[in-house]
Order: structure tokens, then sequence, then C-alpha cells
């Protein structure tokens, strides 16, 4: 008994460290990734700006669309703008800022734009190939074995602040004084649920910049 | 095809290092799975322990007790952070969650000494001196960057043998900390500590 004891014993510590060992080799991380994971908030500003002095902003009502989305995505995306722009507006409110109309001689003008760009992936295991100089009839090359191909689509909302009581004439150039970008992978096209996400980016980029507002 | 390779090894090292003859022997081969846990300012970015670390080495010992050797491994950290929101350059502001990843692969030369009597476990205490290869993986939302770099680096380490008799196989285990010394990027040092278990064989 006390043999084969011991003749099984070494063979089943082996095989468990072993499976250790294999389970070591995964490069993989530990952790799950999902689709708002890659959220992201980013806002800089002009810090010689003293956001203060100003107290009047005007915003189109339309947003800015680029010219790659397709009609039917621009559809999609119309259905849930107006949301974004009350969360805009609401948030400039909260801050003291008042929107006026473009005729008002605003203090402040604000551009809102969506960008949305397709990347592709392409990854394969390779396994060999037969050159064609190697003057084997009928072969040619092999293709990459185990090739994996996806896409997968990525947008960003864009916040522009300029400044519109400071143009610079002789240059024609008009600074930027805030600007926002809410970014993100666009996998699920429910439309309730990426507003969701972006009015929630929205609200993050004004709780990360606060030294906007106005005190008067 | 890797861990074919790697059970490959394991039988050969089973079948050809195996002996059945007594307690003394000059080389053994061993192979170790690790547990790693982040010290210092990498404590600070990974604070989590790392079960994905494994060694393969060898050592002869010298009829004094010295022993000398080296070894080859790795090991690998993941973390994954809540949403941080951090400041750079004063005016860039950020929020994302962080995936940070690291993966430290060591090459080390080691000389020690193994405290040989007939008891059938052999205390023992060695360094290692030599290379360490990271590879620093950071990706916050869809943005991602990998550094990678190669420094000198010290393993000190204490541990026991414990012999199986008549087998020509027993047991390793041991306490070790890994350090790559003069290590950049984000991180002011890259000081670990590793926790083995594993399997000898000797001949």
């Amino acid at each position: 008994m006390k043999k084969l004891i011991k003749r099984l014993f070494f063979p089943v510590v082996l095989l468990a460290l072993a499976g250790l060992i294999i389970a070591s080799c995964s490069k993989y991380p530990t952790y799950d990734i999902n689709t708002s994971d890659l959220d992201m908030v980013w806002t800089n500003y002009d810090d010689a700006m003293i956001f203060t002095q100003y107290k009047t902003y005007y915003v189109a009502d339309t947003l800015l669309i680029d010219s790659a989305v397709t009609p039917k995505e621009k559809a999609e995306i119309q259905e849930y703008y107006e949301s974004i722009l009350a969360e805009v507006n609401s948030n400039m409110q909260a801050l003291n800022y008042v929107r006026v109309d473009s005729s008002a001689n605003p203090d402040i003008g604000m551009g809102i734009s969506i960008v949305t760009r397709t990347n592709h992936v392409i990854s394969y295991s390779y396994w060999y190939y037969y050159p064609g100089y190697w003057g084997w009839p009928g072969y040619g090359y092999y293709y990459p074995w185990g090739t994996y191909m996806g896409s997968y689509e990525e947008g960003a909302l864009i916040i522009d602040m300029v400044d519109l009581k400071n143009i610079d004439h002789y240059n024609k150039k008009i600074n930027v004084m805030w600007a926002a970008l809410i970014g993100g992978v666009l996998t699920n096209r429910s439309n309730s649920v990426i507003a969701q996400r972006l009015i929630g980016g929205i609200d993050q980029a004004y709780v990360q910049s606060p030294y906007l507002g106005t005190s008067q | 095809m890797k861990k074919y390779f790697l059970i490959s090894i394991i039988a050969l090292c089973a079948v050809f290092f195996t002996k059945t003859a007594t307690a003394q022997y000059n080389t053994h081969w061993e192979i170790q799975w690790n547990i790693s846990v982040p010290t210092g300012d990498f404590e600070n970015w990974i604070n989590e322990s790392s079960v994905r670390g494994m060694e393969f080495g060898g050592n002869y010992h010298f009829e004094t007790g010295v022993t000398l050797g080296g070894a080859i491994g790795y090991a690998a950290f993941f973390k994954k952070t809540g949403r941080l929101t951090v400041d750079y350059d004063n005016t860039n502001t950020v929020t994302a969650i962080h995936f940070r990843d690291l993966y430290s692969y060591f090459f080390v030369a080691e000389g020690g000494y193994a405290y040989q009597t007939d008891f059938f476990i052999t205390p023992y205490a060695r360094i290692g001196i030599g290379a360490y290869y990271t590879e620093q993986v950071t990706q916050i939302g869809l943005i991602y960057w990998r550094d990678e770099t190669w420094d000198f680096g010290l393993r000190p380490e204490i541990g026991a043998l414990i012999e199986i008799p008549n087998s020509g196989m027993g047991f390793i285990v041991n306490a070790k900390y890994n350090s790559a010394l003069g290590y950049g990027n984000d991180l002011k040092n890259l000081n670990y500590f590793a926790f083995g278990v594993g399997i000898i064989f000797g001949f």
C-alpha cells in the first residue's frame, strides 16, 4: 500500500506542478475589460484664462457630425443629441453662465462635435507557406492559418469653449479656453446606453474642471 | 505549441534525472512555481500579488557545501484600477480606468551555500546576480503604451531542499527578493518578493 501511494504521489504532484507552470505561462491579463471600461474623459484648458470674467455663452442647436458618418448613423445620433445639448447647458448654467443668442455678443462660443472611426484588427498565426520561386508547379502561397479579422468603432464627443471677448482679428485667431473629449468604443449601439455614457462623461468633464465658473 | 514544449521538458527531466541512489547529489535541477508580491514603489503601481510565475534552474553542489548554478524565469503582474482622475502637465486632466501589466523576466547566475547533513532536508542560502528584462504596459481608455528595459539585478534567496529518500527527486521551497536595480520608467524601483515551491531532480 505504501509503495502504491509512493508510486502515485510523485506523478500526481508532478502533474499538479506542471499544470500550475503551464497556467503561469499565459500572457493574458487576469482582469476583464468591458466596453464601458474603455471610456475616457480628457480636458485641457488655458491656464492664463480667468474664467470668472466671462458671463454669457452661445452654443448652436445642432451638433457638428463628421462627414464619415453614414446617413443612417447620422439619424441615430440625432436621436440623442438633444440630451447631450441639454446636459451641456445644464452644466454651464450650474456654473452661472448664461446662454444667449449669437447676435447678443456672447463672451464664450461653444462647439459640440462628434467624431467616429472604425478600426480594423487583423491578427494571424503563421504556420508556413510554399514560396513560389521553389518552382513547385500548382503551389501558391499558403494563406495564414487561424487568421482573425475584426473591427470596432470608436467615437469621441468634443466640446470646445472659445474666447469671443478677445478675438485676434489681426492674425485671425480665436483662442480656445477649454476643451473636453469624451471618448470610447461604440460597440453597443443602443442609443440609450451610449447617451447614458455620454451624459456621464459630460458631467465628469465639468467635475474635473473646477476652474470653470463665473462669479458675475 | 509552448505548452507541449513545457510538458516535454518536465517529462524529460523526470525520466533522465531521476536516480535511486542515496541523498548526496552533485547537481540538481529545479522547476518552480512562484507567487510574487510587489514591494515599494512597484506596490504603489500594482498592489496585487501574482500567481503567474515560474522558473527553471540548476545548481552544482561542491563537497564544501558551496553551490553554483543559475536560473531563468518570469513573473507577470496585472492590475485594473477603478476610474481615476489624474492631472498631467497642470492643464491636462484625464479620467479613465487604468490597465496595468508588468512582465518581469530574469536570467541570473547563482552562488550560495547548502548545509548538507544526513537529514533529508537541506537548508540553503544563495544570491543570484544577472539581468532583468521588464515589459511595462499601461492602457488608459483606448490609449496604450509599452516600455521595455534591461536592468542589472540581484536576487537573494533562502530555502530548503526536501529530498524523497532513494528516489533522486525531491521538493524545493524558498523565498527570494527580486530587485532590478536602476529601473526607471514610471517607477522609482522594481522590487518584489517571490515564494516558490517546486520539484528538484538530482543525479
